[in-house]
């Protein structure tokens, strides 16, 4: 996930691909992925249950 | 220059430390060391351009690997001044043996182009194996010189120390982080563990060799499927490969006052293997010269009835750690 968005990502925006942004990139993905994945299923999840009701 | 090449390498020389070292020299420090010579010297080299006018090198390849310019940064001469600088002023082995170990690497890398670097500094001559064409120019600045380099033996290096990496895969897995690189960097990785979980702290670790994995790939992904140059007169789509000796054929390769190409490779690796003895015979009077330090600026212990459970992560000395306390 991480490799594919930031390779997709440095080919278009090529300032990307610098010593800095690259090892961020990977840990922002790695440590704010999960709860961000959380977030997000709970997020729909309760629009979900709220549609229904 | 080698562009991945010196993500990979940093993993290579961890993965291969002598077994006497495993676990007790800074993996920072071999990055540090393998990132210092470009971090002094590159930035000037593509230079910036604001409002028409170009800020950098007039001369770029002098720049980055002659003399006059700050060709010295990729020598074994400051590599070794460096270290004994690191060495005297805090007397941390695993530190100032993983900086050599990382700027040895760097500077020994970059014969391959066809400027190379001045091996012997001070001695003024470059040595080079001339395999690919250097190609930092202003005219044609990094994208240029990506594209010259993804398109020439300089991807084949990449993929060389890629392949030494995964035949080493071990070295990227969370037991042997745990196991050899943190103890080596134990106050670093306390810090950060203040903020990080464990799986960042791991991906931290691993940080450099995606950073390595993904530029090489999107480089080589726009210079062959998205770039559009025209070469010879003729657009095409993509620059072509070339993996000839000292291709690639489209661009001038750049060179300086430079000994027989053919001397690089044996006078390189030969200095390569002097370090690794160099700093496998140091090891042990490092280590009993680095305890008489520590001895020298830690005040008498006081009895202490019961020690504290530190909660799995310690800031304590990598020696320590590491059961240092035992002199070699």
């Amino acid at each position: 996930m991480a490799a594919v968005s930031y390779i997709t990502a440095g080919i278009w925006n090529k300032w990307l691909l610098n010593w800095l942004v690259g090892p961020v990139w990977l840990v922002a993905v790695v440590c704010l992925g999960p709860p961000l994945t959380t977030w997000i299923r709970g997020e729909l999840v309760g629009r979900l249950i709220g549609g229904r009701r | 220059m080698s562009w991945a090449a010196h993500q990979f390498e940093v993993y290579a020389i961890q993965a291969h430390l002598p077994k006497k070292m495993i676990g007790r020299v800074s993996f920072w420090a071999i990055f540090l060391g393998d990132f210092t010579p470009d971090f002094l010297a590159k930035f000037w080299v593509y230079g910036f351009t604001i409002n028409g006018v170009h800020y950098g090198a007039d001369v770029p390849h002098q720049w980055h690997r002659g003399f006059p310019g700050m060709g010295f940064t990729h020598t074994l001469f400051l590599g070794i001044a460096l270290t004994a600088g690191f060495w005297v002023w805090r007397h941390n082995r695993g530190f100032a043996i993983g900086f050599l170990l990382g700027y040895a690497a760097h500077a020994l890398t970059d014969i391959n182009d066809s400027v190379g670097v001045m091996l012997l500094f001070p001695w003024v001559v470059n040595w080079t194996s001339q395999t690919w064409a250097y190609a930092a120019t202003i005219e044609g600045g990094k994208y240029l010189d990506a594209a010259a380099y993804y398109s020439s033996l300089g991807l084949a290096m990449d993929v060389f120390w890629l392949i030494v990496v995964l035949f080493s895969w071990r070295v990227l897995t969370r037991e042997h982080w745990r196991t050899n690189v943190v103890p080596a960097d134990a106050g670093v990785w306390a810090f950060l563990s203040r903020y990080l979980p464990e799986r960042g702290l791991l991906a931290v670790y691993r940080s450099i060799f995606f950073y390595g994995v993904c530029r090489m790939i999107a480089w080589t992904s726009w210079a062959h499927l998205v770039a559009r140059p025209i070469i010879d007169g003729v657009a095409r789509i993509g620059y072509p490969f070339d993996l000839s000796w000292t291709g690639p054929h489209w661009i001038p390769a750049l060179s300086l006052r430079h000994v027989d190409p053919w001397l690089a490779y044996p006078v390189a690796i030969g200095l390569f293997a002097l370090v690794f003895v160099a700093v496998s015979k140091l090891w042990e009077p490092m280590g009993r010269s680095e305890q008489r330090h520590r001895a020298a600026r830690t005040p008498a212990p006081t009895p202490v009835a019961m020690s504290e459970p530190t909660g799995g992560w310690s800031s304590g000395s990598s020696q320590e750690e590491a059961g240092e306390a035992r002199v070699d």
